[in-house]
């Protein structure tokens, strides 16, 4: 297989080069053209096809091929979260088009009157049947997905569009789906008739008198932030590729910033609907179907969500954030819900090796040199990040057995190089007190000691990438917001990363934190269904909510997607965990599986979380 | 010991049981090494690089058997348990696991008490047992420690602790069965004391190397980045390159009792071939104090400002003490201890012989230490 091949299909489809969460500016070939197609990832989805004789060279196909400027941005902006350079599909891609070109023309798209209806509707550009086109709407990395090429790609541009699109759906007895950024990390988003794309839904309008924000369908979380950030307020957004709208719709949204921010209904002042049958409603007309209740099945969508308006929360702007360290699941469990109880905090979250490692290291080797010192020489076998202002921070730090501020946090991300060299790690093997390595090291006044030692700078860490990519990393690691634990959640540019190794499979599970054991009978379930299908897994995270009653828990297995070995053991193990949660939650019901929260993300927090209360 | 004795031996690829082997090869013995594989290496490329350490090329005289000792079976077949049994005359028990640290506590505890029994269960026979433990089993005390088993119920550490447990309960083991046993018990032991050789840079050479990796750190703080860390912690270079670093260590007036690894292993091949049976001190009557320590490592590594205090540090120790302090203190009992060690059961075993252990100093002290540089305090010496 070709190197270009090869990279093309590794593509994470995380959307991450459909943002500008480097500061280098977006693909310039997709600008304003909003179909996934002309994004790096289309690319590699196109070229990955075409490549294996699945789909003709098409004008669409063409007109991809020649939009692409090989600029190289999405080098870098892959390569940080995925260690892959799509410029390489994208030469390949030209190549192929060129080569058929040069003998033969594009294979042009049957006419087609259902699509001549859609163009009607959304604009003649803006729906299509061009299988190259449709190719980059066909995939969906969940292992339990079968690639199914839809027969219309369309992206409307107002809430009137899609309610027609709707209808005509219905009229013409198509299915349809509705994606946000171009796929989801849950999947579920494939169809054979019609793939709507939300992405021209671009209306973002702040009402900072009334603190709250206008959000369209087609807004990434990332350009919700650094908009919202740039005010002087905080969204709370999960992951930054993500269309906040759909996030919101899919699970609700959960993040670090969930412990004091919520979830599901809580940052949602109102929000704009198209009713399966093509009607409008807003969540706050009285006569508006309840989508705040919860009903614990298997549920679809109550709608096409084209807009909300949530909440911004104001910055004291001296925020920052330090991370706790320990060594044993129950007191790390205890404190993240000690911090909920008392209020303490703007987010609290307990994470596991896995995750720290991966998103403080810029490549898949050191990624591994910190899981292995992580555990094994500083007694890290968890970390409970902790952000808000400086007076809540120094609570929390007085509760705390030893605390790693925003300055030690820094030494050890960017002097990482050095901290998992054989040498360093040895000696801090050697660190054999009665306290865990890591506490000693934080200590008040040990920070000269340790950046003479670990000789932390951007540079040192950018030693690390390949040499041509090593002046772009520096510049990068040089700004607050790669290193500064408190900046890193608000933006998230390192939590794709956990896909940097292969796909990620995400179990969310809500939990009672008031009862360690169960959660950590929990824990140690996953860690069997992974260990008995061979799987690559590890807890990833739990943050407190509802003043640490209860919590959300991540646990996450991990497979290169594209080696069907591993996606069937993966399979193996996607059953297994589901009938363990099934069995856990019927015996447990305190325990929430996210599969029952599936599409019903507008509810209320109370709704779920205090169901048996309401004698359900 | 005679040429033709036949003995298995655990811990091989360890320090002690490493030199153990290699002396009893060099006496023309057979010797059967239990090995497991380890980092991806098998027990018989292990052996192949130590018996490339130590020069030796042995034939039909070295035998690895694949083993786990923290099975209860040692990973073995029955047949092959029994095959052994019938064949050796001694059984060395040198594996241990030497951490101190109390997180590892359950891991020390399996390894030295649970794998030594579980090498006694299956392969003691006829043979003699041989079990290698520490003066320090004799745990957390004042004064004068005798060549038996005393009650004692402090220890300094859980490795302490379990090599105590280990000798009471092979003790009783060897004494239901009838079985022959000698339990050797050395201090601290460092490299050869000839050629500065050792397998392992633990014990006496952890204070050095942690020392050595600070200066280091602060020379490329001074030399490359202007100094700004080692200035905050009052670190300073000289003309010469000779380096301060202000640190105090806690003294409580003992003494450290070392020995260099060719006296162990001298002593106890001659303990062996005398067929005696009990328990040995082997240690040094020439013992060194902490400053005498700090005196070699100034004068070897041109490092100044490191000193004794006697009590607790006036104001607290600084960032570097504590970073000394979690390196270390768990050695600070060893170095200054105030036990002794009565051997006048192995003197009078040893009565004619020339075995005087030698004291470390200046000179023995740089080979070991040069050895240690040089092979990067173990990172180039894998077995």
């Amino acid at each position: 297989m070709s190197e270009a091949l090869n990279t093309a299909r590794q593509c994470r489809h995380y959307a991450m080069c459909k943002i500008d969460y480097l500061g280098g500016g977006l693909c310039p070939g997709a600008r304003d053209r909003y179909f996934v197609s002309f994004y790096p990832q289309g690319i590699m989805d196109i070229y990955a096809d075409a490549a294996q004789g699945r789909i003709p060279v098409t004008p669409g196909m063409v007109d991809v091929a020649e939009a692409c400027t090989l600029c190289g941005k999405c080098d870098l902006q892959c390569h940080f979260v995925t260690e892959l350079r799509p410029t390489k599909a994208a030469r390949g891609l030209k190549e192929l088009v060129r080569e058929h070109l040069a003998t033969r023309d594009p294979v042009e798209a049957p006419a087609d009157p259902v699509l001549e209806e859609l163009r009607a509707i959304v604009g003649p550009g803006w729906a299509t049947n061009d299988p190259a086109h449709l190719s980059a709407y066909s995939d969906d990395p969940c292992p339990i997905s079968t690639k199914t090429l839809p027969k219309y790609v369309v992206l409307p541009g107002s809430t009137d569009e899609v309610a027609e699109t709707v209808e005509l759906c219905r009229r013409r007895g198509l299915e349809f789906t509705v994606r946000g950024n171009g796929s989801s990390v849950m999947g579920f988003v494939l169809s054979s008739g019609v793939v709507m794309d939300m992405a021209r839904l671009r209306r973002m309008e702040f009402d900072e008198a009334n603190w709250c924000v206008h959000v369209g369908a087609g807004i990434s979380s990332y350009e919700l932030q650094r908009e919202a950030f740039g005010r002087g307020f905080l969204v709370n957004t999960a992951e930054p590729a993500a269309l906040y709208c759909s996030n919101i719709i899919c699970s609700g949204i959960f993040s670090l910033f969930s412990s004091a921010l919520g979830t599901g209904a809580d940052n949602v002042v109102d929000a704009e609907f198209v009713s399966w049958e093509g009607r409008h409603f807003h969540l706050s007309d009285r006569e508006a179907p309840n989508h705040f209740a919860f009903v614990r099945r298997d549920m679809r969508a109550p709608g096409i969500c084209t807009a909300a308006t949530v909440r911004l929360h104001p910055l004291t702007g001296d925020e920052s954030g330090i991370a706790v360290p320990f060594g044993d699941f129950d007191e790390a469990l205890e404190y993240s819900r000690d911090l909920g109880r008392r209020g303490l905090g703007l987010g609290i979250g307990m994470l596991g090796v896995e995750y720290t490692a991966t998103f403080m290291a810029p490549t898949t080797e050191l990624a591994r040199g910190m899981r292995r010192v992580l555990p094994q020489k500083l007694g890290i076998d968890y970390l409970v990040v902790v952000l808000g202002d400086p007076a809540s921070l120094k609570a929390a730090s007085e509760l705390a057995p030893a605390v790693m501020d925003a300055d030690m946090m820094r030494c050890l991300m960017l002097g990482m190089n050095s901290l998992t060299e054989d040498g360093v790690a040895e000696i801090l093997e050697g660190l054999e007190g009665e306290d865990l390595p890591c506490r000693l090291l934080a200590r008040p006044g040990m920070l000269p000691v340790l950046e003479a030692v670990l000789d932390p700078s951007p540079g040192n860490l950018a030693a690390s990438v390949d040499e041509d990519m090593r002046d772009l990393y520096t510049d990068i690691y040089g700004r607050p917001e790669m290193t500064d634990l408190f900046l890193m959640n608000v933006f998230r540019t390192v939590s794709s990363r956990m896909g940097r190794e292969g796909h990620v499979v995400a179990f969310i599970v809500y939990v009672p934190l008031d009862d360690p054991r169960a959660v950590w009978e929990l824990h140690r379930a996953f860690e069997d269904v992974a260990g008995r299908f061979g799987v690559r897994g590890d807890l990833g995270f739990i943050t407190p909510i509802d003043r640490g009653r209860m919590g959300v828990l991540e646990w996450d297995m991990y497979l290169d997607h594209t080696d069907e070995e591993e996606a069937d053991r993966m399979r193996g193990a996607m059953a297994a965990a589901g009938k363990m949660l099934e069995e856990f939650s019927s015996g447990d019901p305190r325990f929430l599986w996210i599969r029952y929260l599936f599409n019903q993300g507008f509810c209320r927090k109370e709704s779920f979380l205090y169901y048996q209360a309401q004698g359900k | 010991m005679t040429g033709g004795t036949t003995v298995i031996v655990t811990g091989s690829t360890g320090f002690l049981g490493g030199f153990l082997t290699a002396a009893l090869l060099r006496r023309g013995c057979r010797v059967i090494s239990l090995v497991r594989p380890r980092n991806g290496s098998t027990p018989w490329q292990r052996m192949g690089r130590l018996m490339d350490f130590f020069g030796l090329r042995p034939g039909d005289d070295l035998e690895v058997v694949e083993a786990y000792l923290d099975e209860p079976g040692l990973g073995i077949t029955e047949e092959l348990a029994g095959d052994l049994r019938e064949r050796a005359d001694h059984i060395f028990h040198c594996a241990a696991d030497t951490s101190f640290a109390a997180r590892r506590s359950d891991e020390v505890l399996r390894t030295n008490v649970q794998g030594l029994m579980n090498v006694y269960g299956i392969l003691s026979g006829s043979s003699h047992f041989h079990h290698m433990s520490t003066a320090y089993a004799a745990g957390a005390r004042e004064g004068t420690c005798m060549e038996r088993l005393e009650e004692t119920g402090a220890f300094h550490n859980d490795y302490e602790r379990s090599k105590h447990i280990a000798e009471v309960e092979i003790t009783g083991a060897c004494r239901r069965d009838g079985t022959r046993l000698s339990i050797y018990r050395p201090s601290i032991v460092y490299g050869d004391s000839v050629t500065g050789r050792s397998l392992r840079f633990s014990a006496l050479y952890y204070p050095v190397r942690i020392l050595l990796f600070l200066r280091d750190g602060f020379i490329r703080d001074i030399r490359e980045r202007g100094g700004s860390r080692a200035e905050e912690l009052g670190v300073s270079m000289g003309p010469d390159g000779s380096v301060t670093m202000p640190m105090t260590i806690p003294h409580r007036e003992g003494w450290m009792n070392l020995i260099p690894v060719d006296h162990l292993v001298r002593t106890i091949m001659e303990l062996m071939s005398s067929g005696a049976e009990g328990i040995f001190h082997i240690v040094n009557h020439r013992q060194n104090t902490l400053d005498d320590l700090l005196d070699l490592i100034g004068d070897h590594f041109g490092l100044d400002g490191i000193s004794s205090v006697t009590g607790d540090r006036p104001g607290g120790p600084t960032p570097l003490e504590v970073l000394l302090d979690g390196y270390i203190k768990l050695y600070y009992p060893y170095m200054t201890d105030r036990r002794r060690f009565d051997d006048s059961g192995t003197r009078k075993r040893l009565d004619g012989m020339d075995l005087v252990c030698p004291q470390l100093d200046a000179a023995s002290f740089g080979r070991c230490m040069d050895y240690a540089v040089e092979m990067e305090w173990g990172s180039r010496l894998r077995i």
